[in-house]
């Protein structure tokens, strides 16, 4: 299932795709990240913007705000899967639309019931 | 604004039909096509992108197998039929547009108000030598300039405003109110009217007359010009002051208050029996527009033609370039003649109810009426009753006159 899903960000980041796929990659990335972290708590910079983390904004029970996605896997009324720089994010709820995406922010709207990070 | 500029681009709302729709969406979003308002309609998703980029969404959904079927259009981009297919109306309406824009740039209506000694006509000339006038461009005139001219030029005016709304000019002005100029010099009280004096106060000068003394227009009453008498507890003269003898007379700027019985006068009269011709309240309305060329009727209000009817007729007019343009309405009332009797009281009362009234507005309720009296003037054989009503006034008749010294 995930390797389906992962085809949909193939055409997306292929390089990525390597990043992921390879053992050698992961700890690269590990290593990267954990600079990256380190620099960030050094100089007070949001994480956000340093190690392009995913930023979730959730308004009441219908709408949400994610910022630094990395495209859609999966969606349905009933579940939303997401796209992360890391894991991805499932949203589950009902009556689930997109009302506005954008390269790099989304705004889900519908009754969201749980949002949960996967590796 | 979002909204504004989506209707200007051009909306399409379109159906992505495929195995896996969530690629498509992705490529397009790395291709940096904005998509929204994305649903899920029966395992189909429904999306609303820009007119501009449907060609690039159809070619990405071709690349991975999908198929994109459009719903609906909305927006500038899509009107282009209706455009076409109502091209004289839409340019009709933009001429219209243009030409009520163009024609309320123009001042059509020049109003004065505040005026009361200064003429109407000689506020219009100035305002008109400046700029102001039926059909001057708003943008010809500053307002500031006219209205310091509008004061430099008329002498009598204090205040001047421009107000301009719309195509109406109106042009405020207060009036000066100089004071009387006060004599200073000597002078005699005069007697403004006939009359009967009843009272005589002097507070400066000698009094010339008397109460119950009949006195004439024109007549002294209190002299600024008298002889000092001599003071008898002043030293007698001597006889080397013979020359000082002759006594210069004193002049002095006469003051009081001289109440007398003035009679006033009115007329009145009533007929016993008198046609009279009344409105009987149904009219009948016309508007016409009237060009330099011709004059035709619009409409009318009102069916009946009446054989017996008063006519009234407004008129606006507007001068245009092309001459001048009026609509004119014209209302006629029905009238009808009535034959009324009355009784020589009756006619009397009213006689005398108009010999009063119009005594009122000679007197304008500012002094006490002491008595009235009516007198009835006609022979009795007159089809009208004539009244004559005097009332008896007293009132202050004094008035300055200099007095010319040569």
């Amino acid at each position: 299932m995930y390797g389906e899903a992962l085809s949909g960000i193939y055409c997306l980041e292929e390089s990525c795709f390597y990043n992921i796929c390879s053992d050698r990659g992961r700890r690269m990335d590990k290593k990267r990240e954990s600079i990256s972290k380190a620099v960030a708590d050094f100089l007070e910079i949001p994480k956000d913007i340093v190690l392009d983390l995913p930023k979730v904004t959730i308004v009441g029970q219908n709408e949400l705000y994610l910022d630094n996605h990395k495209g859609i896997i999966e969606y349905s009324l009933n579940r939303l899967r997401i796209n992360l720089s890391r894991g991805f994010l499932e949203i589950e709820g009902r009556g689930l639309e997109i009302s506005i995406l954008m390269p790099d922010e989304m705004k889900i709207i519908g009754e969201i019931r749980s949002v949960k990070f996967l590796d | 604004m979002d909204k504004f500029f989506d209707q200007v681009s051009g909306v399409v709302k379109v159906n992505i039909k495929g195995k896996r729709p969530e690629k498509v969406l992705n490529m397009a979003l790395s291709r940096g096509i904005y998509i929204w308002g994305i649903k899920n309609v029966n395992n189909n998703i429904e999306c609303r992108v820009r007119s501009s980029s449907i060609e690039a969404l159809k070619n990405i959904a071709d690349e991975v197998d999908n198929e994109i079927i459009t719903i609906s259009a909305k927006g500038l981009p899509f009107w282009k039929g209706i455009i076409k297919r109502r091209l004289g109306f839409i340019t009709g309406s933009l001429i219209f547009i243009l030409a009520l824009y163009f024609l309320s740039s123009f001042i059509w209506f020049v109003n004065v108000s505040g005026n009361e000694n200064v003429k109407r006509e000689q506020l219009l000339l100035t305002a008109a030598k400046y700029g102001v006038y039926q059909g001057a461009a708003k943008w010809s005139f500053s307002k500031t300039e006219v209205e310091e001219a509008i004061l430099r030029d008329i002498d009598n005016l204090t205040y001047a405003k421009l107000d301009i709304r719309g195509v109406k000019a109106n042009i405020e002005v207060v009036e000066k109110v100089l004071p009387k100029s006060e004599i200073t010099g000597p002078s005699h009280v005069v007697a403004t009217k006939d009359g009967v004096i009843e009272d005589v106060l002097v507070l400066a000068g000698k009094a010339n007359v008397e109460k119950d003394q009949v006195v004439q227009k024109g007549d002294i009453l209190i002299s600024g010009v008298f002889l000092l008498e001599e003071n008898p507890l002043f030293s007698p003269l001597t006889a080397d002051d013979e020359e000082l003898k002759i006594i210069e007379p004193t002049l002095v700027r006469a003051r009081g208050i001289v109440k007398a019985k003035v009679w006033y006068y009115g007329y009145g009269e009533c007929q016993l029996e008198k046609t009279e011709i009344k409105r009987t309240g149904s009219k009948q309305t016309e508007v016409f527009l009237i060009t330099p060329k011709a004059k035709s009727k619009l409409f009318r209000i009102g069916k009946k033609d009446f054989t017996f009817a008063d006519e009234e007729e407004i008129l606006r007019e507007i001068v245009t370039p092309f001459g001048k343009i009026a609509l004119a309405r014209t209302v006629r009332f029905e009238k009808m003649q009535n034959v009324k009797k009355h009784s020589e009281k009756e006619a009397l009362d009213i006689a005398r109810d108009k010999a009063i009234s119009s005594l009122n507005k000679k007197l304008k309720d500012k002094l006490k009426v002491n008595t009235t009296n009516t007198e009835v003037i006609s022979a009795p054989s007159e089809l009208i009753l004539r009244v004559k009503v005097s009332m008896e006034v007293i009132e202050d008749i004094g008035e300055a006159q200099p007095i010319n010294i040569e």
